[in-house]
Order: structure tokens, then C-alpha cells, then sequence
């Protein structure tokens, strides 16, 4: 049983050696000062363990107690110094630690020589004194690490409270072991406590150094958010600026990194965040790491930095993260992620340009037509006017030819005025400052007046019907457009069969909705062009219609102007057979409306 | 006989919303404002009192307006400038306003705010800007425009018929409203 007692014991003070020598090797890898002070704490911790078996080997000597009672409490000193490096303790707090140490140390000296025979009172209160300074070395950085932890991201916070768990761990097995080695008898309850002591080991060192592992885990919660923020980040970000801001952002929370950057192909800096300018150039200027991406080494008073390439169309860009005192370890692991991350971003980068690209173009468009529909009213006010005063015969009389000639000139200047306000209103329209004027109104009175607006265009190839119901139609619309947008289908239906025939307008009202439908038994539409039809300037190119006149804004205008009222434009077609254009319009229902509609009907019937 | 009046019979000097060939002129519309027949005012000699201010710095288009003007009889005078304007509404004493809104030195609103504060009793002033948006309509009728007319949606002709109703409308003290 001593055996098996020994045996555990010699086990845990491995468990320790193992422990030190792999925080020292830690410590070579990635040389900082946090590293060095656990490094030292665990070193020396590991002395401590290791020459408890020594002494029973060799005896009782004076000498290997001093080392023992001093590594002791340096272990527990390097502890608050590791916690110094992450959350830098005030000089007053720095200097009385070391007060403590120094006091300590000389009272474990003096508790192994001079007075290692002084009475039991006396020995007690050094013991006491000496596990109190240890407590307080130790104890404090894993209230500190857990007080910290709250207010971080979601990487840096596991990383805190892994380190307060780690110290929480290493304080237990110590009270355990030391308690356990003198208060417990049995030899059973030693050799138990020895063994969960030497299990509790590893889970130190995960605490202190995370593995890839539980880094990777850490991060999980972080990369299920972004990977429901990814869309938005990359599609929806409207400027290239935006998206590299946010995603700086998201790589910081990622990694649990203090800053992160992104440079463009030039060099220039488009986002920096957590890092200055002048590091960021820094770091850029000492890169030595894979161009692939890389870990690279801390710059003199900083963390590590991974940067990695970003493959821009116009050049190499790069991202970069830079390690913090909160930040857990950077690996390959972290190196991967962020390449992964970085080709989320240059696709979001590349597709932000083509977007910015596409926006100026538009907005020129738009500049362009405003303009130029403007300047040309100012002309056209003069022909105009010039015109209707050759018909009004007040500049003289015309011969004959120009008295023909005149109906056509004006004819065209109507057309081309008709034009301009046509730009003029899809200007208006994609600034966004076009305003309505709705009224309630019967959508008859509406109809009819645009029919009757487009008589004078009905030659005697065709023939223009008008259906619609008995009763009256509410609605609440912009009468003026509303007129314009029925007249622009009847006169389209007249344009587009050009060999005559009928031109059928009805209108119905079913369903809460209001339906003026145009049919004309004209050309018709292939099913392949309809989709054009509505756009700006989308005309459908064929042989019987490349000779008639239009904008190809009539029905774009059309379709936005309805939608804009709650409305819609269909188009229901066959080639050779003819068109249905359908406005659709909602209905007021006869409780929202009330008497205006029916005093309005009643206008209606009597002006009719 | 001058062929004019038939021709200014509901003359639709609507808002800037048609924008369809062959429409919205003469058509009959009773959706918008219209200039008013002015039958049996078609007397030259009564018109030989009325004296417009026409405020324009396009030359052509205020040459244009003074020959129809001053063939319908009116006496007309041109101010190209915000400046020459005040100065032309105390020598010319006019009974009607044309003011353009564009002007090389200030806004035609402007003039309007100082027409204003200055002359309380100023003559009736029309807006005829080639300006459609519903917002300087809007500004320019606050500010007390008896009318706010598109350039190129008229003629010089319906312009020039509207005149005496457009007094008459202000000296009744019948100021237009728009709804």
C-alpha cells in the first residue's frame, strides 16, 4: 500500500514535470511575455512536485526545503505576474506583490531552517502565511480573468474563463494534495486524491494553452453567426467601403483578435480596426510569413498578426488579424479559417465593385436624362409657340405647299414635346421624386375621357368600343396619369395594327380590383420578347414594327406609374393574332369612400 | 378674323403629368384647370390699357411672347434680369407679371418674396417656367402665383388669351387656390 501510495504520488509530481516542460516548450514556439510567466510558473511548479519524491529518495535537507518553499512561491508569483501581462496590474499592486514574495520567501526560508523546530503554533502560522500568499497570488487572476471575460466577444471570453478555470483547477489540486497529505490518513484517500490531482493535470494545460481543438470550438458559436450574416454582409453591402469595414469586424470576432485590416492591391489602407495605421503599415513592411498566408511574428511590444492574401481582380490585397492579450493562441488552424474567410471577402470585394460600378453608370443615366429633358423644353417652347403661330396666321400668310406642310410640323413637334416629357417623367421617376396626386374618382369617367383623348388618332381602319359597367367604379388614383397611362395603350394598340381592325377597351371591377383591358387584333408579341416590354427604352425589334415611331417608354412608365398606385400592367399576347394590355387598379371599397364617390358618380353623369 | 379663340376654348394647361402624343391639349378635360374663354373680350382697343412685364432672359422666347402680345394689343415690356425687373415694375407700372423662374441673377421665387415685401399692391403675377416639378409648382403658388404655367405645354397664343381673365381673376380678389 505505501508502494501504491508512493507510486500515485510519484505519478502527479510527473503529471506537473510533464506539464512545465510542455508550457516551456509552448513558450519557445510562441515567444511573449504571457507565455514566460506561465512558462516559469509551471516550471517551477514542476520543481516544486518533482523534488517531493526527490526527498524521499535523498532525505530531508535544509537546502532542497529552501528550493522547494522558494519555487513554491514563485510558482504562484509568475501566476499573477502571467495575469499582469494580459490585464496589467497598477505599480502599487506590482510592488506589494513583490513585497509579498520577498516576505514570504523568507519566512518559508526561515520555516525550513531556523525554525524548523519551533513549536506547533509558530509552524502553523507560517504554513498559514505561506498558502495564504500563494491563494492571493493565484486567486486573484481567476476572479480578474472571469470579471474580464464578461464584456468580451464570444472567442475572447471562452479564452478568459478557460484561463480562470485553469488557475480555479490548479489552486484545488494544491489545497487537495496538501490538505489531502496531511489531514488524510488512509492510505486509500491519498492515493485518490493523488489521482485526481493527476487527472486534473491535462485539463490545466488546456486551460492555459488551448489546443486547436477548443480554440475551433470557441469559435463555433462566432462562425454560426456569420454564416447567417454572411449574405448580408456580402451581397447586401452597398460600397465596397462597407463591406470591408464589416468584414474587418467579423474577422476580429472570428479569431478573438484585438485588431484586424484590410490593405487593397496598392498598399492603401481601406479599414482598420483595433490597429493603427502606422502598425498596420508595420506589420505590412515586416511580412516574412507564406504569401499565401501565415502567422507572423510579434513585432517588439505586440501579439503575432496573421495576414493572409486577398485576390483581387486589380491586384493582391491583403486581411490581417493581430493577436491582443484577451486573444487565444494563433495557429495553422486560425491561418486556415482566415484563408477560408478571406475568399468569402474577395468575392464580396470583387462583386462590391461591380455594383459601385453599375450604380455610378445608372446614376449618370438618370443625370443625363434629367438634364437633357430639361434643356430641351427651353427649345422646344420656342418651336412650339413659332408653330401655333403659323397656324394662328399671325406671322403672315402661307402658300399652299407650306399650309400642307404646317399640319405635319406640328404633328412632329407634339410628338417630339411628348417625348421629352416622357424622359422627363422617367427621370422624375428613378430620383424618386415623382409625386402623385390621388383622388377618388370613378374610374369610368377616367376611361372614357381617354378614349375620347385618343379619337383623333383612330383613322377609319379602326374602329374604337368602349365597354364598362352600369354602376360606378371607385377608385383613389392620380386621374391625370391614370388617363395617360390608358391612353398610351389605346394609342399603342392603334400603332401596333397598322392593318386596322378593332380596339376593344373594357372595364370591369371584380375582386377589389379594377381592370381596364385594351385588345387589339394587331401584331401581337412572341412570348420571348414580352419580358422587354416594360423595361426603359425595351422595344420589341421585328419587321412589321422596326418602322413605327416610339420611345420605348410608354409602357415602362405605364407599368411603374401603376405600380406606384397599388396597381399593375399584364400583357397577354399571340404573334399575328393580337394583344390584351390589362391595367389592373385596386378598387375603394363603398364603406372607405362614402358619399364622395357617390357625389363624384353623380358629377360624372351629369357632365357626361 | 384671327383663327385664335376657337383654339383657346378649354385649352388644358394641366400640370406636368401627360406625356402622350396628341394628348392632353384641346382635349376637353375636365380633370384639370383650363384657361377660361374670355368671349367678347376679344377687343382690341380695351386691351390697349393693359400693360404686361414680361420677366425672361431667354431673348428668343421673350421676342416670341412680345410679337403675339403686341399683336393681341397689349404694351409690353421685357426685363432679361432679376434687377432690370424691379426696376421695370416701378417706371412700366404694369397690370401683369410673366415671370420666368430661371433668371442669370437671382431666382424667380426670390423676386416673388420681394415682390411681396416690397409692393404689397403688386399687379397678379404668372409663373411660366419650363421647372415641372410638383415642388416648385407648389413654392411658386405659396408665394402667391395666380398661375403656374409649363413653357413648352403652351403656346404663346393661349398665354396671351388668358391675360384678361387672369386681371380680372385678381382684381375680384379671387385669388387661385390649388387643390
Amino acid at each position: 500500500m505505501i508502494l501504491a501510495e508512493r507510486l500515485a504520488q510519484d505519478l502527479t509530481a510527473l503529471g506537473f514535470i510533464l506539464l512545465g516542460a510542455a508550457t516551456y516548450i509552448e513558450w519557445y514556439r510562441h515567444r511573449g511575455r504571457a507565455q514566460a510567466m506561465l512558462a516559469a510558473s509551471l516550471v517551477l511548479l514542476a520543481i516544486v512536485a518533482a523534488l517531493g519524491p526527490v526527498q524521499t529518495l535523498v532525505g530531508q535537507s535544509s537546502a532542497l526545503g529552501i528550493v522547494t518553499v522558494v519555487a513554491f512561491e514563485a510558482s504562484g508569483y509568475f501566476v499573477l505576474r502571467f495575469r499582469d501581462a494580459f490585464l496589467p496590474l497598477r505599480r502599487g499592486e506590482r510592488q506589494a506583490a513583490t513585497v509579498l514574495l520577498i516576505v514570504s520567501c523568507v519566512i518559508g526560508i526561515a520555516s525550513v531552517t531556523v525554525l524548523a523546530n519551533a513549536d506547533s503554533t509558530v509552524r502553523l502560522i507560517m504554513g498559514l502565511e505561506l498558502i495564504l500568499a500563494w491563494s492571493i497570488f493565484t486567486g486573484e487572476p481567476i476572479v480578474r480573468f472571469w470579471l474580464a471575460s464578461r464584456d468580451l466577444p464570444s472567442v475572447q471570453k471562452a479564452r478568459m474563463r478557460a484561463l480562470s478555470f485553469g488557475f480555479a483547477v490548479l489552486i484545488a489540486i494544491l489545497v487537495v494534495d496538501v490538505l489531502g497529505g496531511s489531514a488524510l490518513q488512509s492510505p486509500a484517500a491519498i492515493i485518490a486524491t493523488q489521482l485526481i490531482a493527476l487527472a486534473i493535470v491535462p485539463l490545466i494545460y488546456v486551460s492555459l494553452a488551448p489546443p486547436g481543438l477548443l480554440r475551433r470550438i470557441w469559435r463555433m458559436g462566432e462562425e454560426a453567426e456569420l454564416r447567417s450574416a454572411i449574405q448580408d454582409l456580402l451581397i447586401f453591402s452597398p460600397t465596397r467601403q462597407e463591406l470591408a469595414e464589416k468584414a474587418a469586424g467579423w474577422a476580429k470576432r472570428l479569431l478573438g483578435a484585438q485588431g484586424a485590416f484590410i490593405v487593397d492591391s496598392q498598399g492603401a489602407l481601406m479599414t482598420n480596426a483595433g490597429i493603427t495605421r502606422g502598425e498596420v503599415d508595420e506589420i505590412m513592411a515586416a511580412r516574412k510569413a507564406d504569401p499565401a498566408g501565415g502567422i507572423e511574428q510579434p513585432l517588439a511590444g505586440r501579439g503575432a498578426a496573421i495576414v493572409v492574401p486577398l485576390h483581387l481582380t486589380e491586384g493582391t490585397g491583403h486581411m490581417g488579424v493581430t493577436a491582443g492579450t484577451f486573444t487565444p493562441l494563433f495557429g495553422s488552424d486560425e491561418v486556415n479559417q482566415l484563408q477560408g474567410y478571406a475568399s468569402a471577402v474577395t468575392a464580396g470585394l470583387e462583386r462590391a465593385k461591380v455594383t459601385e460600378r453599375l450604380a455610378a453608370i445608372e446614376k449618370n443615366k438618370t443625370q443625363f436624362l434629367n438634364l437633357a429633358s430639361h434643356e430641351l423644353r427651353g427649345p422646344m417652347t420656342v418651336v412650339r409657340g413659332y408653330v401655333s403661330m403659323l397656324e394662328g396666321g399671325l406671322l403672315g400668310d402661307l402658300n399652299e405647299r407650306g399650309r400642307k406642310a404646317l399640319p405635319v410640323i406640328s404633328a412632329k413637334v407634339m410628338e417630339m414635346n411628348a417625348l421629352i416629357e416622357q424622359m422627363i417623367e422617367a427621370a422624375r421617376l428613378e430620383d424618386g421624386a415623382l409625386m402623385l396626386r390621388p383622388v377618388e374618382i370613378d374610374l369610368r369617367r377616367v376611361v372614357s375621357e381617354a378614349v375620347d383623348a385618343a379619337r383623333p388618332l383612330v383613322d377609319d381602319r379602326h374602329e374604337i368600343s368602349l365597354k364598362a359597367p352600369e354602376r360606378p367604379v371607385p377608385v383613389r388614383v392620380d386621374a391625370e396619369r391614370v388617363k395617360t397611362i390608358v391612353s398610351n395603350l389605346i394609342s399603342n394598340a392603334i400603332k401596333y395594327s397598322p392593318s386596322g381592325g378593332a380596339i376593344d377597351c373594357e372595364l370591369t371591377a371584380r375582386g377589389g380590383i379594377a381592370r381596364v383591358a385594351v385588345t387589339d387584333s394587331g401584331v401581337g408579341i412572341a412570348k420571348d420578347d414580352l419580358p422587354i416590354l416594360f423595361t426603359r427604352f425595351g422595344r420589341v425589334s421585328t419587321p412589321h414594327t422596326d418602322h413605327l415611331p416610339g420611345t420605348g417608354l410608354g409602357l415602362y412608365l405605364g407599368r411603374q406609374l401603376a405600380r406606384l398606385q397599388g396597381g399593375e400592367i399584364t400583357v397577354d399576347s399571340a404573334p399575328g393574332k393580337g394583344s390584351t394590355f390589362t391595367l389592373h387598379l385596386p378598387l375603394r371599397t363603398a364603406q372607405a369612400t362614402g358619399s364622395k364617390v357617390a357625389k363624384s358618380a353623380e358629377t360624372a353623369s351629369t357632365s357626361a | 378674323m384671327r383663327a385664335i379663340a376657337p383654339s383657346l376654348v378649354g385649352t388644358d394647361l394641366s400640370v406636368d403629368s401627360a406625356w402622350l402624343p396628341g394628348f392632353g391639349v384641346g382635349a376637353g378635360d375636365p380633370f384639370v384647370r383650363r384657361v377660361q374663354s374670355l368671349a367678347g373680350d376679344r377687343d382690341s382697343t380695351a386691351r390697349q390699357q393693359i400693360r404686361v412685364l414680361l420677366i425672361e432672359d431667354d431673348s428668343a422666347i421673350a421676342e416670341m411672347y412680345r410679337v403675339q402680345l403686341e399683336y393681341d394689343g397689349f404694351r409690353v415690356t421685357v426685363a432679361a434680369t432679376g434687377e432690370n425687373s424691379l426696376a421695370a415694375l416701378a417706371t412700366a407700372q404694369p397690370d401683369i407679371v410673366l415671370l420666368d423662374l430661371l433668371l442669370p441673377d437671382r431666382s424667380g421665387l426670390e423676386i416673388m418674396a420681394d415682390l411681396k415685401a416690397r409692393f404689397p399692391n403688386h399687379p397678379p403675377v404668372v409663373i411660366l417656367s419650363n421647372y415641372g416639378e410638383p415642388t416648385m409648382i407648389d413654392r411658386g403658388m405659396s408665394l402667391g402665383a395666380l398661375e403656374y404655367l409649363v413653357k413648352s405645354r403652351v403656346t404663346p397664343a393661349t398665354v396671351s388669351q388668358a391675360i384678361p381673365g387672369w386681371i380680372e381673376q385678381a382684381r375680384k380678389g379671387r385669388h387661385h387656390t390649388r387643390n
